[in-house]
């Protein structure tokens, strides 16, 4: 009787979900320390990708921008899910602002009691904080395989070409046949920055559509310094890509645009589904 | 969100200075007494065979060194890096004549390094090397054309470049006749040398990536179907064509009876030049990527691969012996001149080896390494 009351409560599920996350980092561990983090890199993203590129290509008209558009549709859907997650996750924190602003005003003197409110209304309103940073999480690596694929996949210098040589899986039988990849898109070599007399075109419809995105996206916030703050990202971040799409090669911004494009599709449709997000600082 | 998307923007930027991904590679070429290299990013350099130093540099070091030269951007006169090379400078009389990935041909006077000319000749690349005869230079570029100039003015000699489908990396072969190059269209063209008419043409099934060899009345290529090609120099006919494995990219090296050629995957191939069959028992096998063609030393082949190892294979045997073995990536032929090997490396340096009878000695390298 004395000892099952001293036991600590066990819960199970608490338990399992515990046992599967160590697992999952010691096994991350012994891989990176094993096979090492650049093949894994490699054969996890960069490979696939690659890979994906070229069969795209090769059965949708031999069209680097089709393959484009489809690699980038395909990864949005596959990706959906997060970012609806994320879009619902930071509407709900927009939602709980009001109250969150009310407990800072209570408790501001008293942190540890102040953070013990926090989490017990992010826990009764269904909200993580960090939440809403796992799609940007997920996104992350595979903008930079992205941009690595496609410079290999373009192979406009013969280092390039070996990379694709050594990259693309032995298997696909078309390889001879659609390598090199046609880079010419319109007036532009997708392997390299837009060289045209009119450079900026590109820089603008990254920036705009990246900006629209941002807009539809950003949720009104109760906290002046957190608006001012989502006010300046919204202008900081479409001018930052617009100034290095200038240095990007052309084929990474017409990702960028039809990955920024589809994005504003995925707001607008939830959006439709669940209604447009209730304004914060009116409910304030 | 932001900052994350700030890392990527900032490191993206810093992997793509003006869009250009690599900075190129060693190449190197060598006469008796000097070595004439081109460095990553477009440094020339002239030095001595003996002793690894500098005889003459391009840019001129006094206007690149020094905090000064981080800050003096944006002068058009100051004189500036050819930028990314991928083929060997050609030598041909006094004029070292090197093509660069920003498509000018530029020629260093061989004893001072003086710029004699440079001629911005294409929109793209020239990968390849040039190919010089009978004071005319003849070349590809990645802008799908072969063309044509006059070593002393840089004038065309044809009334129009030749145009292919596709880029065109490699250096052309040529004999009295004709120009044999190569198209990643899949083709293999023979041009008339003074006219600039196409003679023939002929799709091997895949990218010519390489430079064309030209021997025993055949013009051989390696190609990304995986296959080496042997056509009949005078008419375009396939003559056969023997499965590599893996992409076939540097030249081949044709000699009166066999070919060598190394492909993507480590592996190097003899062939006979009668009908393809393969002359060693047993695979060769190095460590590391062999992107170009094999040079010859003395009975032997001297390879290196993309893993830093410089290879000795025997031609009758195919046995294989380490030279050197080193970090940087060896992606170009290696010079050879007498008891003498040349190589650069993708990491900007050069290596001179000399064969004595007790193996390989190493000279010099440049840099000298710091001590």
């Amino acid at each position: 009787m004395t000892q099952a009351a001293n036991r600590p409560n066990v819960n199970p599920a608490q338990v399992r979900k515990s046992l599967i996350t160590w697992g999952i980092i010691i096994a991350v561990v012994i891989a990176v320390t094993q096979i090492g983090w650049s093949n894994i890199w490699r054969e996890v993203f960069i490979r696939p990708f690659l890979n994906a590129l070229l069969v795209l290509y090769a059965y949708l008209g031999e069209s680097f921008v089709v393959a484009i558009a489809a690699f980038t549709v395909l990864l949005r859907g596959l990706t959906m899910p997060l970012q609806v997650k994320q879009i619902l996750m930071t509407r709900r924190m927009s939602e709980v602002q009001p109250k969150l602003q009310e407990i800072q005003k209570k408790y501001g003197g008293d942190k540890q009691r102040l953070a013990l409110e926090q989490q017990k209304l992010y826990q009764e309103a269904g909200v993580n904080p960090l939440g809403g940073c796992l799609p940007t999480a997920v996104q992350m690596p595979i903008w930079f395989a992205l941009y690595s694929a496609i410079n290999t996949i373009l192979a406009d210098t013969p280092v390039e070409l070996m990379k694709l040589g050594q990259q693309a899986y032995a298997g696909f039988a078309r390889l001879a046949e659609i390598v090199p990849l046609q880079s010419r898109f319109l007036w532009l070599n997708l392997a390299r920055p837009d060289s045209s007399s009119f450079p900026y075109l590109l820089p603008i419809l990254v920036g705009g559509t990246m900006w629209l995105q941002q807009k539809l996206m950003t949720q009104p916030s109760t906290d002046p310094q957190q608006a001012q703050m989502n006010q300046t990202m919204q202008l900081m971040m479409p001018v930052m890509f617009g100034f290095f799409t200038l240095q990007f090669s052309s084929g990474l911004a017409i990702y960028f645009i039809i990955s920024n494009v589809v994005g504003i599709l995925m707001q607008l449709l939830v959006d439709r589904i669940w209604g447009k997000p209730k304004d914060a600082s009116a409910q304030a | 969100m932001a900052t994350a998307a700030l890392l990527l923007v900032v490191t993206l930027a810093g992997c793509v200075p003006g869009g250009v991904t690599d900075p190129g590679w060693t190449v190197v070429a060598a006469t008796e007494d000097r070595v004439y290299t081109v460095l990553p990013a477009g440094q020339v350099l002239a030095l001595d065979a003996e002793r690894g130093e500098v005889v003459w540099q391009y840019p001129p070091p006094s206007e690149r060194s020094g905090l000064g030269g981080l800050f003096a951007g944006g002068n058009a006169d100051q004189p500036m890096p050819l930028g990314a090379v991928y083929g060997a400078p050609t030598l041909v009389d006094d004029l070292m004549i090197v093509g660069t990935y920003a498509g000018k041909l530029v020629s260093f006077e061989t004893e001072t390094g003086l710029r004699r000319w440079e001629l911005q000749v294409s929109d793209d690349a020239i990968i390849g090397g040039v190919a010089a005869r009978e004071g005319v230079l003849y070349f590809g570029s990645a802008d799908h054309r072969v063309m044509a100039v006059d070593l002393v003015t840089g004038e065309p000699i044809w009334s129009s470049p030749v145009e292919t489908d596709n880029r065109v990396w490699g250096c052309p072969a040529v004999d009295d006749r004709h120009v044999y190059v190569g198209s990643m269209d899949h083709n293999v063209y023979a041009i008339d040398r003074h006219t600039g008419s196409v003679v023939w043409q002929t799709d091997v099934g895949g990218a010519v990536p390489g430079d064309v060899s030209l021997a025993n009345g055949m013009v051989v290529v390696g190609s990304l179907d995986k296959q080496v090609h042997a056509l009949d120099a005078a008419t375009g006919d396939p003559l056969w064509s023997v499965a590599a494995g893996a992409w076939a990219w540097g030249e081949a090296l044709v000699t009166e009876d066999i070919i060598y050629v190394g492909d993507l995957n480590g592996r190097l191939h003899a062939l006979s030049v009668a009908n393809g069959a393969p002359v060693w028992s047993s695979e060769v096998l190095l460590d590391g990527t062999v992107r170009a063609g094999p040079a010859l030393y003395d009975g032997s082949l001297i390879v290196g691969t993309e893993s830093g190892t410089l290879y000795r294979v025997e031609r009758d045997s195919g046995l294989t012996a380490t030279l050197y073995e080193g970090e940087g990536a060896i992606l170009s032929t290696p010079a050879i001149v007498g008891d003498r090997i040349y190589v650069g490396t993708a990491a900007g340096s050069v290596i001179a080896l000399e064969m004595t009878d007790r193996g390989p000695w190493e000279l010099w390298v440049y840099p000298p390494p710091k001590s």
